[in-house]
């Protein structure tokens, strides 16, 4: 079982560096500190983002992902052996925003397969607030919107005058700088922005793209039956001692150690 | 009729409010609406444009261009506001909104990227706390002058680092300094934090109250402080290094160069290190929680006897005083096997040559006399250090392997040329030390059983010793007065030891016990002859002039250890109880020493720890000891060229009773640390050194008499940083007050030490470009015969130290550093001494070539010698040092 994520994570990782790209101009890098667990305000997970920036998309994807992910990759290729790096977990999802057609595109790589699906998110309403604030030398205008359950405060900023944000919260005319949940439980922060024309924004979808209402299937299936679901992904017959149980929960589901997740549980799942 | 007048005013307000509300609502919306084109004529789609308030731009609300680059607004007063397009590629444009005009459009010209090369770092430092961990980045108190992590961890609110390198947390020891998880270095760790650079460390977590064995973890308790470093991304993957090559004025050389391994499954600090601009290397390895390390052994190595004369180190930076040529090669390694398995060594070889020279005065204080002498020494000394282990190390939730063999080598050669109360003499000091040991620790803790450790130390050290004069005259040791040649004392005491223990513990709910069964056995020689050779080429021996003591000491004890939790609560028992058997014999003088006794110990305490906030303890400590080698020989001893020691067979005992508390507070949100200590210490042993002081030749004997000395000692620190000033202060206050008994000169007495220090650091920066580090330091001594009031009879000093560092970034690459020191010491017997220092350096980085240029200039004014006073109890210093002077060094450090 263990060999077969494993595998799964060498196949991810040969995939991410298959698109085709785009050259960035910017970057700015983010910290989600996030108290998961509404039930212990103490138990902290923070992870560190990076939010990468052309002129047409923005790209966000976690950092801490990518530099376990490329640890395993350069012990993989000494050892032969794919080594957990740490017990952490870190995000898979990024997330591809179109500035033009206002899509908003995430990847998923979890165990359920190595899918790109399209999804369009529905524009953000935005209530913008006659409120502002230096936040690390930017003027900054806070605005607010109701989000995948959740209430956001944010801070943005015209200075640098870019659609873009942390996470999904993307839409308003300036660079999101902070933003946080009206329990405090989720926080954006930037921690550094610079010019950069070297990173690359991954932008082809054409590899093992899926769409949104058959990923979800996938995952039913994933649910309801591991067994099959692993032998059909795998093209092979394997048996397995004991059997494999029908999964509790919903792969795509946050684990549920995190009770206050990003978005409210029902948006991992909708159609 | 007044109330009816307010009443209409009120109705008044009241109809105006609510018709101009009227008005607001029924205004009509007026349609602003236009085209957002570039200077080709092509429509731009997608861009924002911008809605502003006339007042203070800020935005009221935002649009789209469509796809024919059209946008459209439905507004009320066109007075209040501003259309403004600010997009990436294009210079901004705002537009004033006019009463009649409602189409307005853009033309935009392009423009290069309007956004400035900026870095922006999010300058409020954070410090996270979860359970009993406390988290800091270390960018956030990192300077671009900072070198090592070391120099970091100085400025974190809430953390010190004592000269030596000792860090403390919030006034508590850390042990151990863990490289992501890991422990390389285990207590040496002043090899990392004076290694490994700032830059590439994430966070720096505080883990207190840390079980660092996982079969342990949760099962039982431990006060262990200890710090683990995360990397960033690019240190964890390949071997990195430094090389750094200077050289300078007045011939001096500092070089250095390193490699390390951060890897997950290979770590690794190698070093070279050599230089002879007074950093002496030898702190790089010292063992920063000996007293831990020695709790836990049962065993204490034995240093040298002898010495070539009575001064100290001046209280100076030592990078001012030394005269070295010092050198330090080191390799560390941290292998991950199979199964969680690692393989760790450490290697290193440390040699030094230093020139010490100094002029000593000295005061002794008795009631009724004060004894005066002094010297003048000139020494050339070698120490060398070698020193290898091997550990083999599996931490499991289950299982536990700790097995470490290690072997130390210490070669010491002085020569001494001395001056002392006008007669000159040349002094050789040899001393060479191997040691072997093994350590071994297991640890089985199946899930829901009882815990069953198995530990295990052996160790055998061998130190011979030499100390030869080549004329002196000692007529009450040899019986003549002629000057003799060649005196010479030898002295060899080897020790086996061993500790073995065997323990199990069960728990439940809130209580746990646990039982200790061990054997302890420590097996030494006391061997040591004194001769000389007198003017006719014979040799003369003294009376009692050998050792030849045999001392076999055996334990076997039991400790029953218990603790109860409740809530926050925790109650820890411990009763150690030795039966102990030591047989000693000298064949010399046929004395004998057959004791067996029971000794029993207790430690009690009780903590109070919560998540969050205040963590307090209290304690009680009674340790009963019997018996040491050092105090029982009773052949005559020369320990240096002014003083011999002789004891009777006797059995020294002791019993120490500590009892104190501890309370801490923390508030990371706030960045505020405060703690406080208080302790009493009571020794009341059988024996005490009776001494006879003589300006030239002094004698020491133990005797058997009651003797109680206690201490009672107070410290606090307070930290805080400050945001609104973008600081650190942290305030300390000590305070110390000792009474032990003196028996000298045929009078015993009660001496007093007191001793307070308060000191103030202040970090932090002014503006982007300027770092200021501000420290002071003033310290007060009182020392005195209790009996005696009189003045005369006391030393009394006090000493103020302040240091100011300046940091200034010229440009991005160009830095330069500044600091002033100022002394001042000042008592009432010897010298006041009044001292500035300045040093200056310069930094400048070619970044992309990853190359550094320094330049230090230390003490600039170019001070040659320092005069001080010291005190120790009744013993009063005045002493002159010869210093480095005006020292140049131009650096060059390769990072690759």
């Amino acid at each position: 079982m263990k060999k077969i994520i494993y595998n799964t994570l060498i196949l991810n990782l040969i995939l991410i560096n298959c698109y085709s790209q785009s050259l960035s101009f910017a970057k700015s890098k983010y910290v989600l500190t996030h108290h998961y667990d509404s039930l212990n305000f103490s138990n902290i997970q923070e992870e560190s983002f990076i939010l990468i920036l052309s002129e047409k998309h923005s790209l966000f994807k976690s950092l801490d992902k990518e530099i376990v992910d490329s640890i395993m990759k350069s012990n993989y290729n000494k050892t032969g052996i794919m080594m957990p790096v740490t017990d952490k977990k870190f995000t898979n999802e990024k997330i591809l925003f179109d500035f033009s057609s206002n899509e908003m595109v995430t990847t998923t790589l979890k165990t359920v397969g190595n899918f790109k699906t399209k999804r369009t998110f529905p524009e953000i309403n935005w209530d913008i607030k006659n409120i502002s604030r230096k936040i690390m030398g930017f003027d900054c205008q806070q605005a607010i919107c109701e989000y995948h359950g959740r209430k956001f405060s944010v801070w943005f900023t015209n200075e640098i005058p870019i659609k873009a944000g942390p996470w999904k919260l993307v839409g308003l005319p300036g660079l999101i700088i902070e933003a946080e949940d009206e329990t405090k439980s989720i926080q954006f922060k930037l921690i550094s922005f610079e010019l950069s024309d070297k990173d690359k924004i991954n932008i082809d979808l054409s590899e093992e793209e899926i769409s949104w209402p058959e990923y979800l299937r996938l995952a039913k299936f994933m649910q309801d039956d591991p067994h099959a679901f692993m032998e059909q992904r795998l093209g092979k017959k394997f048996t397995v001692t004991p059997p494999m149980e029908p999964m509790k929960r919903n792969p795509l589901l946050p684990s549920q150690r995190i009770n206050f997740p990003l978005e409210a549980l029902e948006y991992y799942t909708q159609q | 009729m007044k109330s009816f007048f307010y009443c209409k005013i009120v109705l008044f307000f009241i109809i105006i409010t609510l018709s101009l509300n009227q008005k607001a609502l029924t205004q009509e919306k007026v349609r602003i609406y236009g085209k957002v084109i570039d200077s080709k004529n092509f429509k731009i789609t997608g861009i924002s444009v911008l809605l502003l308030y006339k007042v203070d731009s800020s935005i009221v609300n935002f649009t789209e261009t469509d796809k024919e680059g059209k946008y459209l607004f439905n507004i009320d007063n066109p007075n209040l506001y501003l259309l403004k397009v600010n997009s990436l590629g294009y210079r901004s444009q705002i537009i004033i909104l006019k009463p009649k005009q409602t189409e307005y459009n853009f033309i935009l010209e392009e423009s290069q990227l309007q956004l400035k090369e900026v870095i922006v770092k999010n300058k409020q430092p954070v410090v996270k706390m979860s359970g009993d961990t406390t988290t800091y980045l270390a960018d956030d108190f990192a300077s671009p002058q900072d070198r090592t992590i070391g120099d970091v961890l100085k400025k974190i609110p809430g953390i010190t680092v004592a000269e030596n390198g000792q860090i403390k947390f919030n006034g508590q020891n850390v042990g151990k300094l863990y490289l992501d998880g890991d422990d390389l270095l285990e207590s040496k760790y002043n090899l990392a934090t004076r290694t490994l650079p700032n830059n590439i460390v994430n966070q720096i977590q505080v883990l207190e109250n840390h079980q660092s064995i996982k079969a342990l973890e949760g099962k039982v308790f431990s006060d262990a402080v200890d710090i683990n470093l995360t990397f960033k991304d690019e240190a964890k993957l390949k071997l990195f290094g430094q090389a750094d090559l200077g050289g300078g004025l007045p011939a001096i050389y500092e070089e250095e160069a390193n490699l390390i391994s951060l890897k997950n499954n290979y770590k690794a600090i190698h070093t070279f290190k050599a230089n002879n601009s007074a950093n002496a290397l030898e702190n790089d390895v010292l063992s920063l929680n000996q007293l831990q390390e020695i709790a836990k052994k049962g065993y204490q190595s034995i240093n040298a006897q002898l010495t070539t004369g009575t001064g100290s180190s001046p209280p100076l930076d030592q990078n001012r005083y030394l005269f070295n040529h010092s050198s330090l090669l080191n390799s560390a390694n941290l292998w991950k096997l199979k199964n969680e398995v690692q393989l760790k060594s450490k290697v290193y070889y440390n040699y030094d040559k230093q020139k010490q020279r100094y002029f000593n005065q000295t005061k002794i204080l008795l009631p009724n006399e004060v004894i005066n002498y002094q010297e003048q020494q000139n020494n050339q000394i070698l120490p060398q250090n070698f020193y290898a282990d091997l550990i083999l190390f599996e931490n499991k939730a289950t299982y536990y392997l700790n097995n470490k063999l290690s072997f130390e080598y210490e070669n010491r050669k002085e020569d001494a040329s001395l001056l002392a109360n006008n007669f000159q003499r040349v002094q050789n000091h040899q001393y060479q030390s191997k040691s072997f040991s093994n350590e071994l620790d297991l640890i089985k803790s199946p899930k829901g059983k009882t815990i069953k450790q198995y530990y295990s130390f052996i160790s055998y050290q061998s130190q011979p010793e030499n100390l030869a004069i080549d004329s002196a005259s000692y007529p009450s040791v040899f019986l003549t007065a002629d000057v003799l040649k060649n005196i010479n004392q030898d002295i060899q005491i080897p020790t086996f030891f061993t500790n073995n223990y065997l323990s199990v513990q069960k728990g439940k709910g809130g209580f746990n016990q646990s039982y200790k069964l061990g054997f302890l056995a420590n097996l030494q020689e006391y061997n040591s002859t004194l001769s000389a050779i007198d003017k006719n080429n014979e040799t003369l021996y003294p009376d009692s002039s050998d050792n030849n003591l045999s001392w076999k000491e055996y334990k076997l004890y039991l400790e029953p250890n218990y603790e109860w939790k409740k809530g926050n609560f925790r109650l820890i028992a411990k009763i150690p109880t030795k039966y102990q058997i030591i047989h000693s014999f000298d064949d010399i003088y046929s004395s004998k020493i057959n004791d067996k006794r029971l000794l029993i110990n207790q430690n009690i305490s009780l903590r109070y720890n919560k998540e969050k906030g205040i963590s307090s303890s209290i304690y009680y400590i009674k340790t009963a000891s019997a018996g040491n080698i050092l105090q029982s020989y009773s052949g005559l001893v020369l320990n240096d060229y002014r003083s011999y020691a002789q004891n009777n067979e006797i059995l020294g005992t002791s019993k120490r009773f500590n009892t104190g508390a501890f309370l801490s507070y923390r508030n990371p949100v706030k960045i505020f640390f405060v703690n406080l200590t208080a302790y009493y210490q009571e020794n009341v042993s059988n024996n005490i050194a009776y001494q006879v002081i003589d300006k030239n030749l002094s004698y020491s004997e133990r005797i058997l008499l009651d003797n109680t000395s206690s201490s009672l000692n107070f410290n606090t620190d307070v930290s805080k940083y400050l945001f609104n000033i973008r600081s650190s202060i942290t305030l300390s206050y000590a305070n110390q007050s000792a009474l032990s008994n003196q028996f000298s000169n045929n009078q015993l007495y009660q001496f007093s030490n007191s001793s307070q220090s308060l000191s103030l650091r202040w970090n932090g920066r002014i503006g982007e470009k300027l770092r200021y580090d501000y420290d002071l330091s003033y310290q007060t001594y009182l020392s005195k015969p209790k009996q005696y009031s009189n003045s005369l009879n006391s030393f009394k000093m006090n000493n103020t130290r302040q240091k100011l560092v300046l940091e200034y970034d010229v440009k991005e690459n160009l830095f330069i550093k500044t600091s002033f020191s100022i002394l001042k010491n000042k008592n009432n017997y010897g010298l006041n001494s009044n001292y500035a220092f300045w040093d200056f350096a310069l930094r400048y980085k070619l970044s992309k070539q990853r190359i550094d240029f320094s330049l230090d200039i230390r003490n600039l004014t170019n001070i040659k010698n320092f005069e001080t006073a010291t005190i120790n109890q009744n013993i009063q210093n005045n002493i002159s040092y010869p210093l480095q002077g005006r020292m140049i060094i131009f650096k060059t450090q390769f990072t690759f």
